[in-house]
């Protein structure tokens, strides 16, 4: 636990040090529902309908953005090599960076959520659906960081994470933007939905949290 | 607690039939030898002949083909051990170029569980001289002084160190640096040390053995 900290409070310290890759993120966030505001709502009288799919790609490529070099440093310095000789667990280096990935995505995430409120004139009618929805998250933030040192350690490895990770987080992303319409008051939504969304985002944070020890032992 | 155990055998690294391959070909095949307590062991041998990998190899940073390495009789790649505690300086740095000189060796003590740390940082960090830039970042420094970081952070902790691990420790430094470094080497008796190095005029100077990687092996003598 105490190594933990330790960790957290480094990969805090240096992902608010390291700027580029937040500050990118909300600007491409802002950018996008800027470009929808402008051109869907003027064609689309119901925009509620399409907007938490969009709202959710979105998402996905903001979180690609702040998870996708999470361990260049590490990597390219033997840093984690140093840590391993200091005896700190893998699995450790792995949940701390994915918390603090969680904590800037999630940060993102509800900004974008304001400006989606300020610029499409809509509402969130429950509340507590957003906590189904920041568990979500998670498992959408564990699987892109753990991930990440792949695109690192392969030549065309960028494309080859992509390749493997967006498949696996369609499941996360379906559920999340049906969530998502309960959220805006666009529909009422089943209670397996839920259920499938909470239980994808378990099981991704927990074999993400395991894989990653050995993509960095390979 | 550990160094009492390690006296107790006479062989602290046991290399069995220890072999690497890469992409581009084998590096060296069915390597065997042994290093007991004390031992001052130069490792020489061409550029590309294997000298990193296989100093990578022997601190467990990076699995072996073929083979295993025994420290101590605990298996160095078996991921759910817990390592024995060594010093080790290698090509890359193992510090995080965004973090200043201080931070970087505080989080290492830190994680080390190193009790009183403070003491023994800034001790180093005056006999190499490198006090006047504990607080810059590490990536605006140059080569040299990154390397004498590097070395402080191989020779912290020095009384729990059972090995210590150096590839070309004198790259870079100057040649107080490398005086400083020499004296901080002889001085620690106790451990093991293993050197790679090119430097073979001074070989005879701190060596007890020589081990040459050549055509794939490992040729043993003593000095």
């Amino acid at each position: 636990m105490k190594k933990l900290i330790i960790l957290l409070k480094k990969d805090i310290q240096l992902a608010w040090l390291d700027k580029s890759a937040w500050l990118s993120a909300i600007a491409f966030g802002t950018i996008s529902i800027i470009f929808y505001n402008l051109t869907i709502d003027l064609f689309v009288l119901e925009v509620d309908i399409i907007l938490p799919g969009l709202l959710w790609i979105t998402f996905l490529f903001c979180s690609i953005l702040i998870s996708s070099n999470s361990f260049t440093h590490e990597l390219d310095n033997g840093i984690i090599d140093g840590m391993k000789i200091a005896n700190v667990p893998i699995t450790l280096i792995a949940i701390s960076k994915t918390l603090v990935n969680y904590f800037f995505i999630l940060s993102i995430q509800s900004t974008l959520l304001l400006i989606v409120i300020l610029f499409f004139n809509i509402q969130i009618e429950s509340y507590y659906m957003l906590i189904y929805l920041a568990f979500m998250t998670l498992g959408f933030t564990s699987l892109l960081t753990c991930l990440a040192p792949l695109s690192y350690q392969e030549q065309s490895g960028t494309m080859l994470t992509y390749i493997i990770v967006i498949p696996l987080l369609i499941p996360l992303i379906l559920t999340a933007t049906r969530v998502t319409f309960g959220v805006i008051g666009t529909m009422e939504v089943e209670n397996h939905w839920i259920f499938l969304g909470v239980l994808f985002s378990l099981w991704q944070t927990t074999v993400s949290i395991i894989l990653f020890q050995f993509i960095i032992e390979e | 607690m550990i160094k009492e155990d390690i006296l107790r055998h006479e062989h602290v690294i046991n290399v069995k039939n220890l072999g690497k391959s890469f992409n581009t070909g084998m590096v060296f095949h069915d390597i065997n030898f042994h290093i007991q307590q004390q031992q001052r062991i130069a490792l020489i041998g061409e550029n590309g002949s294997g000298k990193t990998t296989l100093l990578k190899i022997l601190a467990g940073i990076i699995k072996p083909t073929e083979g295993s390495v025994f420290f101590n009789a605990i298996d160095m790649h078996n991921m759910n051990l817990r390592k024995p505690f060594f010093g080790i300086s290698i090509d890359e740095s193992m510090l995080d170029n965004r973090l200043t000189v201080i931070d970087n060796l505080n989080l290492y003590c830190q994680l080390m569980n190193y009790p009183q740390y403070s003491i023994d940082i800034s001790n180093l960090m005056q006999q190499f001289q490198v006090t006047h830039v504990k607080n810059i970042q590490l990536s605006v420094l140059s080569k040299g002084i990154q390397q004498r970081i590097s070395l402080i952070r191989a020779l912290l902790n020095q009384t729990k160190q059972n090995l210590l691990i150096l590839d070309e420790p004198s790259k870079n430094l100057d040649v107080k640096s490398k005086k400083i470094l020499m004296e901080k080497v002889l001085q620690n008796t106790d451990s093991t040390l293993i050197v790679a190095t090119h430097d073979v005029e001074n070989i005879y100077k701190w060596a007890s053995h020589i081990y040459e990687l050549k055509h794939g092996n490992v040729y043993i003598r003593k000095v």
